[in-house]
């Protein structure tokens, strides 16, 4: 599904030039999940980002689904996005002037194809399966990290992405809470969602079928796990 | 995707309190301004479009460039000219004039003293005012008839029907005629009041014809005397510049003998006076090159100047929301770049910004009309106009008024639209980020030009009014407290006039009683020919009839020479004549000249007196020389004038009355003339309440500069404010490494107020010169005036950085003095 050859990233500002990733090679297959794993600042977030289409390579190519799109301009990468690649983050990102439902919808918003009377069912049956259709109504603020962190599941999923990119999904969680989450990613992996994750937790890499080492800008080890 | 928009705005502003109510109170004053912009320029443009049948309808106009003199550029014209431009050029289909005269007009005795239309009896078939009663074709068939206003026709005959009725008033008598014949009106018609958005004034209408219309006859024919105003009526298609260049030819065929005959003046007519033709509908806006309209003139400068003042103050609101927006932005960054992740386009951005500030303008401007209700009283007033908001939901304005909000959010909505679209997602997401660099600089350029209005326009009001004081203070050369006048022009004639101010003299509680044909701050003007012997140039000077005692009421001193006096055969003039006409009669009479005038004629005072000059080619000699009087006030310089004594010339009294019994002595003055012309109303008024009046417009300039500045200064600080709340929050952490590397309360007050201070007095290097140019352009119309103080500049700079460093004072207090370990917690 993704392959990455020769994948660089270089910063530049006026002074210095810092490289992010030095010559990444990495596949992943549809259906697989992915854990990303390193030390700050070893280029994890970078790698992410690329993956994500929030940041285009310096160099090398980057094929998604049979296409290279390193190269690609901004509003051919969003159309891309928007269709493919949901995203969940450590800090959930919800907007706080919205309430659950309507911060669920925003992934839908932009679709044009999709009408307004399916959009609310779709959105109606991402927090059913979330389990937080409950909460609807509420705001985030109202809601523990926990279920906030169910929303943005919701939220990424309720397109109906190929692709799941999750950037630390249980930092700011409980233990108790970061395991659900980690069982609804389970979940979503095994009805065929693609997931990339980035974690610092050992065990929370464990859910996945395969876990990246990356230091300063490269991939150390690339172990794929038995399944237990 | 438009309800989404509606309700995003809606939880935004409900989310924001402090953040909303700034902006929408900015707008919201901003917009005032615009809906009271609005009314003042609608009112401005009503004026005369509601009278029908206008199209064709022109005003005439006149300038006189008499050799010698300033050219005259006059609304009056000629009696005799609508008549022969009528008569003698094609394509003129119809003429009309009229005439306003101060008479006694009286319904049994109920006695008023009224202002007189004298008109043309076409007068309400060509301009076409609505009569209640009667019908415009012949009401003036009749020669004794008389239109009367509705509520002139109240005032006489109450609630009675007027038709029909009689008003008795004074009839034209020759100036040495001892007692006039009374004529009877009949009402024959009643007009609607006029409204104030119109030229023309007037409540009391009767025609030429009629045996009271006090146009003295020998004048009637005359091309020398101004006295009424003109319209004429072209035919379809005719161009009034063409019709305005053959009045060259009535111009040289009748005014070029009377020129030679009683001025001396061997030109051409038509390179003397030069008609103009204004089209009936723009005389309101299009007259203020004219002295002696009927009513103060509008002007399109007017206009334009009150809607640039509205842009820039609604132009200040916008850079506020800009500035809020921008500020807010940076906690708004996450849901930007969430949008964008999520498969936001950038347009799809862009207008959901756009359509907020569009909802957050609409919003305002409900606000606005509900200020705008509330302050309308105070607006009325201030313009002395009847405007009521009902005329904005004429659907026009009120499209003009919606186009204006939403152009005002798409202008306030555009800049943060477009900065915050641009946003990467990536770096949205995962930090706390900030505003870039460059959003501080533009808010800053934001608070410089708010402010540079601001404090631009403190300096004109400053300005403004120091010159109106410097009027108010000015030495003017002549006395003006308790001192009444009498206007006797046309009443008082021959002989009686002089026993009237004899009778005066006789109380007690009057100082002095002199006769002049013109008073100060008055309106008119009269000149004659004078010509040093030797000497080629001819000059117009200004000139006032006079009895001796005329300068002691003023106490205007005498600095050559000597006064005039009643015993002195010579010192009386046999005639004068505004015709500049010569009397054999007056040669070698005395006259009187003042400094300016000697001046004009080369003198000094001393060298003057004892001088003979041509005085309408009269040889006369100068006995004395008077100080200067501002008889007009700063606006233009005392005049060079001759003074004349010339008994029995019809003139106004000045009485100079002692303090502490004016109440009895004002009394005895009505008593007085009643003895004298019990049909006539006493028309007399103080000299200081005219003075009162004469720099009302400077006043009222100075007075909408000030509130102006009251506004932009306002809608500025909510700004600045808001700005100060919310960088507060990005400079905690800031503030806090500063306190622990052991900076005090006090230094870091200090750093903020500096830095507030740094973007105001930037604005001063904008304002300043902005300022300058104007104000010298405006002083240039004063022949007194102020030098322009850099003190005004220093003060109004100084205020607009005392109100700003006031606006956030607070604010940085309470951030200076925050613990520094809970600034730096947050990281």
């Amino acid at each position: 599904m993704l392959s990455m050859k020769q994948l660089t990233k270089v910063y530049r500002t006026t002074e210095v030039e810092t490289t992010a990733l030095r010559s990444v090679n990495l596949d992943v297959a549809a259906g697989e999940f992915l854990a990303i794993m390193g030390p700050s600042g070893c280029g994890k977030s970078t790698l992410l980002n690329i993956v994500g289409m929030l940041d285009s390579p310096s160099g090398g190519e980057y094929w998604f689904v049979d296409r290279n799109i390193a190269g690609w301009s901004e509003s051919q990468l969003s159309e891309l996005r928007k269709n493919s690649i949901g995203f969940i983050f450590q800090s959930f990102n919800l907007v706080d002037d919205l309430s659950v439902f309507e911060n669920v919808e925003l992934a839908l918003l932009y679709h044009k194809d999709v009408a307004a009377r399916e959009r609310k069912l779709r959105v109606h049956e991402a927090l059913e399966n979330m389990k937080i259709a409950h909460r609807a109504k509420h705001r985030p603020q109202q809601l523990s990290g926990g279920q906030q962190q169910r929303v943005a599941i919701a939220r990424a999923t309720v397109a109906r992405p190929k692709l799941l990119l999750a950037d630390e999904p249980t930092g700011n969680l409980d233990s108790a809470m970061g395991e659900e989450v980690m069982q609804l990613l389970t979940e979503l992996n095994q009805q065929g969602t693609t997931i990339v994750m980035v974690t610092h937790s050992p065990s929370h890499a464990d859910y996945a079928h395969r876990v990246v080492h990356l230091l300063d800008g490269s991939i150390v080890t690339d172990r794929v796990r038995q399944a237990v | 995707m438009i309800r989404h928009y509606l309700r995003v705005t809606a939880r935004g502003i409900a989310s924001h309190k402090l953040y909303s109510l700034i902006n929408i109170a900015g707008l919201a004053i901003g917009l005032t301004c615009v809906v009271f912009v609005v009314l003042f320029v609608h009112d401005q443009l009503s004026y005369d479009k509601w009278i029908p049948g206008t199209r064709n309808l022109y005003r005439l106009e006149l300038t006189i460039s008499i050799p010698g003199r300033a050219p005259l550029s006059m609304a009056v014209i000629p009696n005799p000219m609508p008549v022969a431009m009528r008569d003698q050029i094609p394509g003129v289909t119809a003429m009309t004039r009229l005439s306003t005269w101060t008479k006694t007009l009286s319904n049994g005795d109920r006695q008023f003293s009224q202002n007189i239309n004298v008109v043309d009896a076409n007068f309400f078939t060509t301009i076409r005012l609505p009569l209640l009663q009667g019908n415009p074709a012949t009401v003036f068939r009749q020669p004794e008839s008389v239109v009367l206003s509705q509520s002139a026709a109240r005032k006489y005959f109450g609630t009675a029907d007027p038709i029909g009725r009689f008003l008795t008033t004074e009839g034209y008598c020759g100036r040495h005629a001892t007692t006039c014949p009374q004529v009877s009106l009949r009402v024959t018609g009643v007009m609607r009041d006029l409204p104030h958005n119109t030229q023309l004034k007037g409540d009391v209408f009767i025609p030429t014809t009629s045996l009271a219309n006090p146009f003295p006859k020998r004048w009637r024919r005359n091309w020398f005397s101004e006295n009424g105003f003109g319209y004429v009526r072209l035919a379809p298609g005719v161009s009034p510049t063409q019709v305005a260049a053959e009045t060259a030819t009535l111009f040289d065929q009748d005014v070029t003998p009377e020129l030679s005959k009683l001025a001396g003046i061997h030109v051409l007519g038509s390179k003397v006076y030069k008609a103009h033709l204004t089209p009936f509908r723009n005389v309101h806006l299009e007259s203020s090159r004219w002295e002696d309209n009927m009513k103060p003139p509008g002007s399109w400068s007017t206009l334009y100047g009150v809607v640039a003042i509205g842009i820039l103050t609604l132009l200040v609101a916008c850079f506020n929301f800009m500035n809020l927006a921008t500020a807010r932005a940076t906690l708004r960054t996450r849901e930007i770049a969430l949008r964008k992740l999520l498969g936001a386009r950038r347009r799809q951005l862009i207008a959901q910004f756009l359509v907020e500030a569009i909802l957050v303008s609409l919003l305002s401007l409900v606000f606005a009309l509900a200020l705008a209700e509330m302050l309308l009283p105070l607006f009325t007033a201030f313009l002395r106009t009847p405007v009521s908001l009902d005329d904005l939901f004429d659907w026009h304005l009120l499209l003009v008024l919606i186009g204006v909000t939403v152009l005002t959010g798409l202008i306030s909505g555009s800049y943060p639209a477009l900065v915050l679209s641009g946003l990467r997602p990536a770096a949205g997401l995962r930090s706390r980020a900030t505003g870039t660099e460059n959003s501080g600089r533009l808010r800053n350029a934001m608070v410089v030009l708010q402010f540079a209005v601001s404090v631009g326009i403190g300096i004109a009001a400053i300005a403004v009014f120091a010159q109106v004081n410097y009027g108010l203070q000015m030495k003017m050369g002549f006395h003006r407290n308790h001192i009444v006048i009498i206007g006797g022009n046309n009443h008082l004639t021959g002989k009686k006039e002089e026993a009237f101010a004899q009778a005066l003299r006789a109380n007690p509680g009057i100082i002095s009683v002199g006769l002049s044909s013109l008073v100060p701050f008055g309106h008119g003007r009269m000149t004659s020919q004078v010509q040093v012997p030797g000497q080629a140039d001819m000059l117009a000077l200004d000139t006032t009839v006079i009895d001796p005692d005329y300068p002691k009421v003023y106490g205007i001193p005498v600095i050559a020479g000597r006064p005039l006096a009643a015993t002195r055969g010579p010192d009386r003039m046999h005639s004068f004549g505004v015709l500049s006409a010569s009397d054999p009669l007056n040669e070698g009479r005395n006259v009187l000249i003042n400094a300016a005038a000697a001046r004009r004629l080369g003198f000094s005072p001393q060298q003057a007196v004892g001088r003979t000059i041509l005085f309408n080619h009269n040889q006369v000699r100068i006995v004395g020389v008077l100080a200067d009087a501002k008889l007009h006030g700063t606006r233009r310089p005392a005049p060079a004038m001759i003074y004349l004594y010339v008994p029995g010339y019809p003139m106004n009294v000045s009485v100079r009355l002692r303090p502490g019994q004016i109440p009895q002595t004002l009394h005895f003055i009505d008593r007085t003339w009643r003895a004298f012309l019990p049909t006539v109303v006493p028309q007399r008024w103080f000299l200081e309440g005219s003075f009162k009046h004469l720099y009302r417009a400077e006043q009222r300039e100075g007075a909408t500069l000030g509130v102006f500045v009251i506004v932009a200064l306002l809608i500025g600080c909510l700004g600045l404010y808001g700005l100060a709340v919310f960088t507060a929050e990005q400079r905690t952490k800031e503030i806090g490494i500063r306190k622990v590397s052991g900076a005090r309360t006090l230094d870091i007050v200090r750093l903020m107020l500096w830095r507030i201070s740094v973007p105001v007095l930037i604005s001063n290097l904008i304002a300043w010169p902005l300022a300058y140019t104007y104000l010298r352009q405006w002083l240039d119309g004063f022949a007194y005036r102020i030098a322009l103080n850099p003190l005004y500049f220093i003060v109004a700079g100084a205020t607009g950085l005392l109100i700003a460093w006031a606006t956030v004072y607070a604010n940085t207090l309470r951030l200076a003095r925050t613990n520094p370990i809970r600034a730096l917690r947050y990281e």
